[in-house]
């Protein structure tokens, strides 16, 4: 056979891959056994899971996600200290899987920094620099095991958000009813406001924990009630808090290490230029100076936007990416797209570090 | 001309910001090939560079996504 029919038969494979898998499959024949996948519900703040814990405070998901990570972390932390603490420091070896990857990432870290500062000030810089790096690469990871945008609870489905009927609403674990064939049912349709006042009026219980208090409406007999899911974990990089929280974490370490190597007045200098503006009669270019020093004092600031949000949208665009993915061809293809979030959460953990390494360096150094 | 309508043509056009950072890229890739090419020895750290480079100019792309999805998501 030429190789010109051997194209086109691979053509209509492809063609035929294409319909089958993405059109077929997660839309006709998944639905029908029972095991469609609903279209995710994309919100940037994150969700409100239970209203007023404590007073004027309320718990969302992105909270739960923190603690999962505080949680892995501290107790990994502790299990570090206590081999540390049974081995004296000349005849240290480390031993087992946990003690050798901390040591690999310590020493990675530790050259790292040696690149650009010394000694001295890499062991002032590299408690933070490697908090930072463990706390991303943990969140990183945590968002990519399953149940993480999955599992949560029912809620009624808020107006613009496409919202599914229940499969069994006597069930204590609830599945949401995907079949988007199944017309009556009106599974997948887009929750307008009269169906969330229906669906509040009927089950109070199940209101959206941001509703108010009132509904006033009408109940629309026949039409089943439209739900949706708020998880109860969430990628914790895609709620804004924790990347700026970050970002001015290193901002404030920066500005600190800077003033207690230079001096204040000193490290002041380096932003308004004063003895440029002294010598102007001397020197006259020195304007140039006292300008440069006013837009590095604004790339400082910059500099807390810019690394939230390469952090905030590399995440968050990867989960909706593997959503998204998941919605058209529900098996075995996503997996690529996992692979993807694996490298580029580990590269957004390496970079964040790196960048703080940098801007310590560039605050401590002196100006020739 | 309703709003939905202008909110999705305003999301589409966000992204032609990508063109910046594409070219960026590729510049990026061009200087470190050549550089490999030039200087063998020097291939660990010109990549190292290359990528950190790469992932800095990569962001700007980034933001422009995150304005299209605040566009469509919460405006």
């Amino acid at each position: 056979m030429s190789a010109t029919k051997r194209g086109l038969l691979v053509l209509c494979g492809l063609i035929l891959f294409g319909t089958v898998f993405c059109g077929l499959f997660p839309f006709v024949i998944l639905p029908n056994l029972g095991l469609g996948a609903g279209l995710p519900a994309i919100t940037l703040p994150a969700e409100v899971l239970v209203k007023n814990i404590i007073p004027g405070f309320n718990l969302t998901n992105g909270i739960t996600s923190m603690l999962l990570v505080d949680i892995i972390l501290i107790t990994m932390a502790l299990a570090v200290g206590k081999t540390l603490r049974k081995q004296s420091a000349d005849t240290y070896t480390p031993k087992g899987m946990l003690m050798n990857v901390i040591d690999m990432l310590v020493e990675f870290w530790t050259n790292e920094a040696s690149k650009t500062l010394d000694t001295k000030k890499v062991s002032l810089v590299l408690p933070l620099v490697l908090t930072v790096f463990l706390f991303i690469l943990t969140a990183n990871i945590v968002k990519l095991l399953p149940g993480t945008e999955t599992i949560g609870i029912t809620a009624c489905a808020e107006p613009g958000i496409s919202g599914y009927p229940l499969a069994d609403m006597s069930a204590p674990i609830k599945m949401l009813y995907v079949n988007g064939l199944d017309f009556k049912s009106r599974a997948g349709t887009k929750a307008s406001e009269e169906d969330m006042i229906a669906c509040e009026h009927s089950y109070p219980l199940l209101r959206p924990p941001s509703a108010t208090e009132e509904s006033s409406g009408i109940a629309e007999a026949g039409n089943p009630n439209l739900f949706n899911i708020i998880p109860f974990f969430r990628p914790l990089a895609t709620d804004i808090n924790m990347p700026l929280a970050l970002a001015i974490i290193v901002f404030v370490s920066v500005e600190y290490w800077g003033i207690k190597e230079l001096g204040g007045t000193k490290y002041l200098n380096k932003f308004i230029n004063l003895q440029a503006l002294g010598n102007l009669r001397k020197n006259p270019m020195g304007i140039m100076d006292f300008v440069v020093g006013i837009f590095e004092l604004i790339t400082e600031f910059i500099r807390i936007v810019s690394l939230t949000f390469r952090l905030l949208a590399s995440i968050l665009a990867g989960g909706i990416l593997l959503l998204v993915t998941t919605y058209l061809i529900t098996l075995i293809v996503p997996l690529v797209f996992f692979g993807l979030e694996i490298a580029i959460g580990l590269i957004q953990a390496y970079v964040f570090a790196l960048l703080t390494i940098i801007y310590a360096g560039m605050a401590m150094g002196h100006h020739e | 001309m309703d709003a939905v309508g202008l909110k999705a043509i305003g999301a589409g056009l966000v992204m032609i910001g990508a063109i910046g950072p594409g070219i960026g890229i590729g510049l990026i890739g061009l200087g470190a090939t050549l550089g490999i090419a030039r200087n063998p020895q020097a291939g660990g750290a010109i990549q190292s560079v290359a990528i950190l480079l790469s992932v800095l100019t990569e962001a700007i792309s980034i933001y422009c996504l995150l304005i299209g999805l605040v566009i469509t998501f919460i405006l």
